[in-house]
């Protein structure tokens, strides 16, 4: 954790409110971009923003300062994503399907076909090409590419926040990518014919 | 068309500088050499570069002031105080229109008077017979156990006007409620020790507005 953390998180406990909005401030893109991302829904991404900041300050007394600050928050923030994106299935039946080419069985998350950020938000033609790709992944693939790449969260850091083996979460990270890479090749083909 | 090539499945785990240091150099030898796994990596690369170009998007200060009320303990403990406040007009306005219908409604004067006569004697009373108990005891205070027995025989009365007063439904009904209420207070007031470190937002008490 960085000295400009450790000390809002000192601040903080001393009850401060001015740290406490630092804090907020700090942070509140980076939780609300991952639960956008994950959840599609601004008024969903919100509330779990709001939630993941108050179990944050109540957890806060218990926080390993060893732990990198942005990993714990944002393991909270997809916790509370995940669950959402649970609560929110259409059919509950669990299915399980294996992805094409992949060993792994998984899930299947069916989701609110809901706007995306990309309808949301307004942004450069680069960035809505980024969203679009990490929009076209599944979500179980979808949030370990967001918390790996966008996050900058390390493998042992997302196994734990998702509570999954660190070999599933290399294996669907490497299956993540090979799909992002094939579909930026197509998108290439298709541009040049 | 590039030849297909067996070490190409190593390229994201050397992207990712998750091979053992030989392994890695050896790849990096390789790298040199191949083609299709320089392509690959440079497709990966280029991937990668995208997706971190993807932007963090800003929720506004909406969300930041609302998130906010709900973690600073000061903000906390003003929105619980006037949601009390609220609950305890809302309270305060009920029972006072209550009371009003009662007292207007015609029998209840009598009532009043009546109950309030019966207990002003109920009270006389007592207190007459908690004299003479007194009296009687210090009287017969040298004879050990009749001392006990007459406090008992003399309390007995004591105990039947109790009853009979708490068998009006309005005397025992307000006694019970005062009871739960002052109990419910005393539980909510409580030190809670440990409730930072443990869960909840920090403890919100009475005393401390």
């Amino acid at each position: 954790m960085s000295s400009v953390e450790a000390g809002l998180v000192r601040r903080c406990l001393a009850g401060d409110e001015k740290a406490y909005r630092e804090l907020v401030e700090m942070y509140q893109g980076q939780v609300f971009s991952l639960a956008l991302r994950m959840v599609r829904r601004r008024e969903d991404a919100e509330d779990a923003t709001q939630e993941t900041f108050v179990r944050m300050f109540r957890a806060l007394e218990r926080y390993d300062t060893n732990r990198p600050f942005a990993a714990w928050l944002m393991t909270i923030a997809s916790r509370l994503c995940i669950d959402q994106i649970r609560r929110r299935r259409v059919n509950p039946v669990s299915l399980t399907q294996q992805e094409p080419g992949s060993d792994e069985a998984h899930e299947m998350d069916v989701e609110d076909p809901g706007p995306g950020p990309d309808e949301i938000t307004s942004h450069s033609e680069e960035e809505r090409r980024s969203n679009e790709l990490i929009q076209s992944l599944p979500p179980h693939y979808r949030v370990v590419v967001v918390l790996r790449h966008l996050q900058d969260l390390s493998y042992e850091e997302i196994a734990e926040a998702l509570n999954l083996p660190l070999g599933t979460v290399k294996a669907r990270i490497h299956r993540a990518r090979e799909i992002l890479k094939l579909r930026l090749e197509e998108r290439g083909r298709e541009a040049q014919s | 068309m590039m030849r297909p090539c067996p070490e190409t499945v190593r390229v994201q785990s050397f992207m990712d500088d998750d091979l053992p240091g030989h392994e890695a150099e050896a790849f990096r030898d390789h790298l040199a050499g191949c083609e299709t796994c320089s392509a690959e990596l440079a497709a990966f690369a280029r991937m990668v570069a995208i997706l971190e170009r993807a932007p963090v998007w800003d929720p506004g200060p909406r969300l930041t002031e609302q998130i906010l009320d709900k973690v600073v303990p000061t903000r906390v403990r003003r929105r619980f105080a006037a949601a009390f406040g609220w609950a305890y007009s809302t309270a305060t306005a009920v029972t006072t229109f209550a009371v009003i219908s009662w007292l207007m409604r015609p029998g209840t004067p009598r009532w009043i008077t009546s109950t309030l006569s019966e207990l002003y004697l109920q009270a006389l009373r007592t207190s007459l017979l908690a004299l003479h108990t007194m009296v009687d005891g210090w009287v017969r205070f040298g004879d050990g156990w009749t001392l006990l027995g007459t406090f008992v025989e003399r309390l007995a009365p004591l105990g039947r006007a109790l009853t009979v007063s708490l068998s009006q439904p309005a005397v025992a009904l307000s006694i019970a409620a005062a009871f739960v209420g002052t109990v419910l207070v005393l539980w909510w007031m409580r030190p809670r020790v440990g409730a930072r470190a443990g869960k909840g937002i920090p403890h919100v008490d009475l005393l401390g507005f």
